[in-house]
């Protein structure tokens, strides 16, 4: 029995770790690629003939006007006010939806389950033309504020689940001692609901960070590009490209991700049982 | 008890993030109306002088947009500032980006009225933009004081550039079909070619390049190849347009099988790399390594990219294939892009201004050197010619073109779709699906007249 419960084990840590191998791939290739020169990226071999930090170096300084530290500083002024706005409001909004009865509550649910069904295509006319008229173009406000006020059905609804899970009695034992509805919230369902803060976290995070589409449309000065941008800038169509210096900013870029992911991974497997009943 | 403080710090910085992010948006948004606002009195009021004195001091800020590569952005942002020094009453804010979705965000700008004053455009985009709204950018001509059209070739501007009798754009370069050889490759497969190269002659001596050497081709070529060599082919085989202006073929299937069969040929005897090969970098057939390496031969390409190689001497450029004694060359000649000016535009003197300065004058041509192609005035080309600062092949090509260029494309009926379905049976054809090039030729012919019929449809 032990015998083949090893066996078992062997095979599939074999497949995970085959698994594992082919979807890192892309990944280790522009690590190593990040320090070749320019002719030699699109040899076969992995590893640089020549190890170079130019791709970096030379990367870093962009096309001459600005540098890639004006890049991170924008993409960091717009999507930390992003995520901070976008965890607070939509977990406000579901705990209203999860927990209370009122008037209309059935229709709002629809509207706000509709606007996730939305294809985005159909708004990007409309929402630019709105916020044109706001004179909100070649700012951050298109994307913050949006956040402010509810952050997207997709968040919304993934906190609604998630407070469904929480136990009501947790919040009524709340209420018996003399706990305001505004406090259960920030004291009882907030503290439980800690692995959704993190997804919600990390999603938004993720999305807003690489958006390209977003940006393109609503920034147009070049001292307001975020990286999305910034890393497409010396792409053009018919002229050489220096590959190395955007696969070494490329790898930057996703550093910020990388160590959010990991600092906050072990929140995904905090359930609600480790935290709320034993606690 | 712990626990109590960690909870209350935690809500104390979220809520101080919340009030400081409030704070830093309320400051935001006070400022960009406002910001806006002084920027549409200064126009009024800009304007309002314009009538009584044309020097004004007062400063102007014009917006400029294009796209493109490292080099493009630092000399233009180099003439730009040279612009500048020369007027300090003109601020130009340059947006610039790369190609991808380049078009989405004009597109979307043209309808929200928010697009620069001066953009740079791809001239088969004109079209389109012209149908939706012929009034999008001004007629350059009204402000024959600002800008002299002197150095432009007329046929070239009325070819490319006047829509409804209204000059809407000025080209920024001129591009021009071109065959660059590797004389290194050449030379070792003893090919010779002589002033009039034909498709026949091409193909016979390109054999021998893979004959020489099984590892290496002649032709380094991805699926471009439905152009530069078959539409090219029927263009002087016909001396027609693929499709007329009433949605129509304008060739028939005997004229495309001819076609096709000489496509075929090349793959069948190896006269270009195999498509396996040429479709790992599609899109950028410079990248294979083999292309720097001496062992490819040959492009049929755009001049522009003619510096894409790291050939030395041994890069040629050399005249286009044809049909002996065709009538229409075939060689295409257009705008490397275009250059337009808002209709919305708030100080559009001064935008012309920017852009005689471009074309014209000796600190703006000597700025943006060929960052654009070749220059498209007669001067342009000279001062950077006399300074060293152009491709060789670029211009020898250009020069090679406009000895007798070919008919130029509509561009109205020449829509992605059928294109598209032209490539996708070249391909399948190359691939050995059909049991020949007739075979392919009559499918091309059903699929895009039916096609055609459909978009024709639309369109009404």
């Amino acid at each position: 029995m032990s015998r083949k419960k090893r066996y078992h084990k062997i095979i599939s840590y074999c497949l995970l770790t085959a698994v594992a191998v082919i979807m890192l791939y892309p990944l280790v290739w522009m690590l190593f690629a990040s320090f070749k020169g320019n002719e030699e990226i699109f040899r076969a071999s992995l590893l640089p003939e020549t190890w170079t930090l130019d791709g970096y170096r030379n990367g870093w300084k962009g096309s001459g006007q600005y540098t890639y530290a004006t890049f991170f500083k924008n993409t960091f002024l717009m999507v930390l006010p992003m995520v901070i706005f976008t965890v607070l409001s939509a977990s406000f909004v579901a705990f209203g939806f999860a927990r209370f009865k009122f008037w209309g509550k059935k229709f709002f649910f629809a509207l706000m389950m509709g606007c996730m069904m939305l294809p985005n295509a159909v708004m990007i006319i409309p929402r630019y033309i709105m916020f044109r008229n706001m004179g909100w173009l070649d700012t951050y406000l298109p994307f913050i504020v949006p956040c402010v006020f509810g952050g997207g059905s997709f968040f919304i609804f993934m906190f609604i689940q998630f407070f469904r899970g929480v136990p009501r009695e947790l919040d009524e034992s709340a209420y018996v001692d003399g706990c305001s509805s505004i406090m259960v919230y920030f004291r009882i369902v907030m503290p439980l609901a800690k692995p959704a803060v993190f997804s919600a976290m990390i999603f938004q995070f993720m999305w807003s960070w690489n958006d390209f589409f977003g940006p393109l449309l609503y920034i147009n000065n070049v001292s307001k590009y975020p990286l999305a941008l910034g890393l497409r800038m010396s792409m053009d169509v018919n002229m050489s490209i220096s590959w190395n210096n955007i696969i070494a900013m490329a790898l930057v870029s996703i550093i910020p991700l990388v160590v959010l992911f990991f600092c906050a991974q072990k929140y995904f497997v905090e359930g609600v049982a480790a935290t709320g009943i034993k606690g | 008890m712990r626990k109590k403080t960690a909870i209350l710090t935690a809500g104390a910085i979220l809520m101080a993030g919340l009030l400081s992010g409030c704070q830093k948006q309320a400051e935001d948004s006070g400022q960009a109306p406002a910001a806006e606002q002084n920027r549409q009195e200064e126009g009024t009021e800009q304007e309002a002088q314009a009538d009584q004195e044309t020097d004004s001091q007062e400063q102007v800020t014009l917006r400029f947009s294009w796209w493109g590569g490292d080099s493009r952005h630092e000399a233009t942002l180099e003439c730009i500032k040279v612009f500048e020094e020369e007027n300090p009453n003109i601020k130009i804010e340059a947006e610039y980006g790369g190609f991808d979705g380049y078009q989405d965000k004009i597109s979307a700008s043209l309808s929200g009225q928010t697009e620069a004053d001066i953009m740079q455009l791809d001239q088969p985009w004109m079209a389109t933009f012209m149908a939706q709204n012929p009034d999008f950018f001004l007629n350059i001509r009204d402000y024959a004081d600002c800008i002299s059209l002197d150095g432009f070739s007329e046929d070239f501007l009325d070819d490319f550039c006047v829509y409804a009798d209204k000059l809407v754009s000025l080209p920024t370069g001129t591009n021009a079909l071109n065959l660059l050889a590797n004389q290194a490759v050449m030379d070792e497969a003893d090919i010779t070619f002589s002033d009039v190269i034909t498709w026949e002659d091409f193909y016979e001596q390109g054999k021998k390049v893979n004959e020489v050497n099984p590892e290496n081709y002649f032709i380094n070529m991805d699926n471009g190849i439905a152009f530069y060599a078959t539409r090219i082919y029927l263009m002087q085989l016909t001396n027609r347009q693929l499709i007329n202006e009433d949605y129509t073929l304008g060739v028939t299937v005997d004229e495309m099988e001819e076609a096709f069969a000489y496509t075929k040929k090349l793959y069948d005897d190896k006269v270009i790399i195999p498509y396996e090969e040429s479709m790992i970098f599609k899109g950028a057939p410079q990248d294979n390594p083999k292309w720097n390496n001496n062992q490819l031969g040959c492009w049929l390409n755009w001049s522009s990219q003619a510096d894409q190689q790291q050939w030395g001497e041994n890069a040629v450029s050399l005249p286009y294939p044809c049909i002996e004694g065709a009538e229409n060359s075939g060689v295409l000649v257009r705008p490397s892009q275009v250059l337009a000016v808002s209709a919305n535009c708030e100080h559009p003197k001064e935008a012309m201004k920017f852009l005689d300065f471009m074309f014209n004058q000796e600190a703006g041509i000597l700025a943006l050197k060929d960052c654009r192609s070749i220059p498209p005035t007669e001067k342009g080309r000279k001062i950077l010619e006399e300074n060293g600062l152009i491709s060789e092949q670029a211009s020898r090509a250009v020069d090679l073109a406009m000895a007798n260029p070919g008919m130029p494309e509509l561009d109205v009926p020449n829509t992605t779709e059928v294109q598209d379905t032209f490539s996708a049976i070249i391909e399948k054809m190359i691939y050995g699906q059909y049991a020949g090039p007739r075979e392919a030729a009559e499918e091309a012919h059903k699929l895009m007249s039916d096609m055609l019929a459909t978009v024709k449809a639309d369109m009404e």
